[in-house]
């Protein structure tokens, strides 16, 4: 499918290539600000690495760069293929917290409006002693309910909480600081480590770092009513957050366009020329480009941390559901894949629309550290087996257990999931990250501000304090004079009588 | 926080301000004469009633301004009818208003609260009013009490209110209302109805001992989660002192009926208490309620079971350690040395 027409005006201050979260937030906020912007993707649809797309779709996203095991068809019976193939899967599934960066976004861009959430009501952690997934509680009133972990480690979870937030030096976050508050048994290392900072190890973590998600689980927890948890989902799917931000910037005057494939981008001292794949070349003072859209060769030379990651994921749609308590579900196993990191399963169903009633979408996810090539499939296929039927897609006899839900379609990804450590000097070219291994948007406003920077850097970032859109909180923000003036014309309204 | 006047931020007085701040002054000392007036003269003229809720809006600490609303509706009160129903309605409306403006108000719950007794609006409603209002601040003493005054009048469930109690408990466990209300229920589980009745919210130390061990254990265990998980709480630690109080009352009881085997579980359960400071002391060195806990369970164990029957390990500090850690209170330490009070009195 190519492009339509052509794009006009063929000048632009601003050039942003792709539709995911970090990119659409550039342009709305480059647009915010007045900057003439264009926003392309080279496919039929918005979100990027964000995308939500329907499961039979996932195979044209990632280029054929994927394995596809396609069972949808014998499950006819309970339900048409057509139907079931229709289940929506997020690339890059993430949580939200409650009082987080982007919920702050959200508000202040008056991108909300487009957006609705479920809040995540499962938090699960598989814990080996007991051979179960339990709660993961990190929070006061949660460990206090918690009925999984003994009194004494609640005691020290709640210590060690306690004490990295009172932690005044920024240093690792080391095993040997964390057993200074008696946390040096395994579960409880998970559970502070998974449960609290959701991250895949404790490695390259500073302690500032950890008390900023301390403080932000904190915050978040009971936000939005007594007793809920700390994360939220976008109904519909992340493609919702890419989307509602691509229509802030087009209400601010960007102009969007899909279907624009980019061939080659070149550059003088006047401009950047980028030239699309049916012919016409757009021309750029900056750009912004999602590091997955650039052009090959790319213009721009991205360099890698010695240490490199891939992500390994795995969608299944799933008949039934892996946890039965919830609909929605964030649950880590540590120490779960073939490498032994930890493995993520966010289950989604049709709370959040993303498939038919009765069953649910699950996400899985690891990362695995090194250069070599990884097989995603070796890497979670001991997980998936565990808690899932796949006779149906690996077409092999189901290792006896406890009765499991039946997996009709799973596709397998491998991506990169480390972090650049830097890209070669071109001026005003961004090239934005979007931190596939992370589980929650944490990083996505950062990496916002940082590529806004690079790309209007006579522009301040417009949504740190802004006002809140919408007029969300203008009463508090009347104060007391107003309550003195209606007060007083109260008085006399009274007396004349 | 309790005791302390509410103190607004004084910048440069603006003289525009301090103008208006007079006239409004000066009307509402007009209003609240007019008000007054009316009230001597036995006056209730709508005008006079209008007055004195906006009256009771601004100010609703004015408890003779709603004795006044009071005179007025009791004879249309006692008639009853529609009459009686529209008039406790606008009642509601009014206690409603001043209550949005301060939630902790006295005289605003004691009004409302004669009005809901009269019985001619929905007690249901009320029922969810005060969960709205302790959702927006489970700490809200008033209104705890005021849901123990509904509670009783619909001859709710014990079980319902204890159970509404864990589930604030579970929402945050630093909350004295919360764990204070299950004191007041659990004495009354298993009794009938009419004898909850006359029990008018008063509950005589006796009641207390009614209470089943089961039950005490179960308790015990539930207030643990919050003195392992935040040793320097006190919320717990104080619902915990009564606990100890109610196996104190046991221990008269047994010792007066010669019930040998009873008194040796409840010894045997203060063991477990005195254990569980120890772990906690440990985990906690600079805790000064176990310590402080341990010292008054030893000291009641010791005046029980003189010949040292019951087994048990002390926490081996002793009072000067808690003079040392908190100083502003070494009188009251040193008389709990002495033992100045009777030794079952933990919970006084």
């Amino acid at each position: 499918m190519g492009q339509h027409s052509l794009i006009s005006p063929e000048k632009f201050d601003v050039v942003v290539v792709g539709t995911g979260l970090v990119e659409s937030l550039i342009a709305a906020s480059a647009a915010y600000c007045g900057v003439k912007v264009l926003q392309i993707d080279a496919v039929s649809y918005y979100g990027g690495t964000s995308s939500t797309l329907p499961c039979r779709e996932l195979a044209e996203h990632f280029k054929g760069a994927c394995r596809v095991y396609d069972a949808v068809d014998e499950f006819a019976s309970v339900l048409e293929p057509r139907l079931l193939a229709r289940a929506l899967f997020d690339v890059s599934p993430k949580v939200l917290y409650g009082d987080g960066p982007l919920i702050s976004l959200l508000l202040k861009t008056g991108a909300h409006n487009y957006t609705e959430f479920k809040l995540v009501e499962g938090r699960l952690m598989w814990q080996d002693s007991s051979s179960s997934f339990v709660p993961i509680a990190a929070s006061r009133a949660e460990i206090f309910k918690d009925t999984s972990m003994s009194l004494k480690q609640k005691h020290v979870l709640m210590k060690t909480l306690k004490g990295i937030l009172g932690e005044e030096e920024d240093v690792d976050l080391t095993g040997e600081l964390l057993a200074r508050f008696g946390c040096d048994d395994v579960d409880l290392v998970d559970r502070f480590v998974h449960g609290v900072l959701l991250r895949h190890d404790a490695s390259k973590l500073s302690t500032s770092e950890a008390r900023n998600l301390v403080e932000l689980y904190g915050r978040s927890g009971g936000k939005y009513g007594p007793g809920t948890g700390p994360f939220l989902y976008p109904i519909h799917g992340t493609a919702e957050l890419s989307q509602a931000f691509c229509r802030t910037a087009a209400v601010h005057g960007a102009t969007q366009c899909l279907r624009c494939h980019v061939e080659e981008i070149r550059h003088d001292e006047r401009a950047y020329h980028i030239r699309l794949a049916n012919g016409q070349v757009i021309h750029a003072s900056s750009i912004a480009a999602s590091q997955e859209c650039l052009p090959h060769p790319a213009p721009v030379h991205v360099c890698w941390e010695k240490d490199r990651e891939t992500v390994c994921r795995c969608y299944a749609l799933v008949l039934g559901r892996v946890f039965m308590d919830h609909h929605q579900c964030l649950s880590v196993i540590p120490r779960g894949s073939a490498q032994g990191m930890a493995v993520w399963m966010l289950q989604l169903d049709d709370s959040t629309y993303h498939c038919p009633s009765g069953w649910s979408c699950l996400h899985v996810w690891t990362v695995h550290k090194g250069n070599s090539e990884v097989d995603c499939v070796a890497e979670l296929k001991g997980v998936l087996q565990r808690h899932l039927d796949c006779s149906a897609i690996f077409k092999e006899e189901q290792s006896p257990g406890h009765e499991r839900p039946k997996v009709a379609f799973a596709c397998f990804v491998a991506s990169e999931g480390s972090t650049p450590d830097g890209q070669s000097a071109l001026p005003n070219f961004a090239v934005c990250h979007n931190h596939p291994g992370d589980v929650s948007f944490i990083h996505a406003r950062d990496e916002a501000i940082r590529s806004f920077g690079i790309v209007c850097p006579e522009h301040k970032f417009p949504f740190d304090d802004a006002e809140i859109a919408n007029g969300v909180n203008h009463d508090e923000m009347a104060g007391s004079d107003q309550e003195e003036e209606s007060m007083l014309s109260a008085l006399e309204e009274a007396l004349a009588e | 926080m309790h005791g302390r006047p509410r103190v607004k931020d004084v910048g440069p007085q603006n003289p525009e301000k301090v103008k208006a701040a007079e006239k409004k002054a000066e009307l509402f000392g007009e209003l609240c004469r007019r008000v007054l007036e009316a009230r001597q003269q036995r006056l209730f003229t709508v005008e006079n009633l209008n007055m004195s809720s906006k009256l009771l809006q601004m100010n609703p600490e004015m408890y003779t301004v709603w004795n006044y609303r009071r005179e007025y509706l009791e004879s249309i009160i006692e008639k009853g009818g529609d009459e009686a129903v529209a008039a406790v309605k606008e009642e509601l409306v009014v206690t409603e208003r001043a209550l949005f403006k301060n939630p902790k108000s006295y005289a605003t719950f004691h009004h409302r609260r004669w009005v809901v007794s009269s019985g001619f609006c929905s007690l249901e409603h009320e029922l969810d009013l005060v969960e709205k209002l302790l959702d927006a601040d489970d700490r809200n003493f008033h209104g705890w009490g005021y849901r123990r005054c509904i509670s009783k009048h619909m001859g709710l469930p014990v079980s319902r209110e204890l159970e509404y109690s864990r589930k604030k408990i579970e929402q945050n466990f630093s909350n004295y209302s919360a764990w204070h209300h299950r004191s007041t229920l659990l004495p009354l589980q298993g009794k009938e109805q009419d004898e909850i009745e006359k029990s008018v919210g008063n509950l005589s130390s006796k009641a207390v001992h009614d209470i089943p061990l089961d039950t005490l254990e179960e308790e015990f265990q539930f207030v643990r989660q919050a003195c392992y998980t935040d040793p320097l709480d006190q919320s717990g630690w104080f619902y915990h002192r009564w606990l100890l109080g109610c196996l104190g009352q046991h221990v008269r009881e047994c010792t007066a009926s010669q019930e040998e085997e009873k008194k040796t579980r409840v010894l045997n359960m203060l063991c477990d208490e005195l254990t569980m400071c120890g772990e906690i002391h440990e985990l906690e060195p600079r805790a000064k309620w176990p310590v402080l806990t341990a010292i008054q369970i030893e000291k009641a164990i010791l005046h029980t079971s003189k010949e040292e029957e019951i087994e048990h390990h002390g926490i081996g500090k002793d009072v000067s350690w808690l003079v040392d850690v908190d100083p502003m209170r070494r009188n009251f330490y040193t008389d709990v040395a002495e033992m100045k009070a009777d030794p079952w009195s933990i919970h006084a």
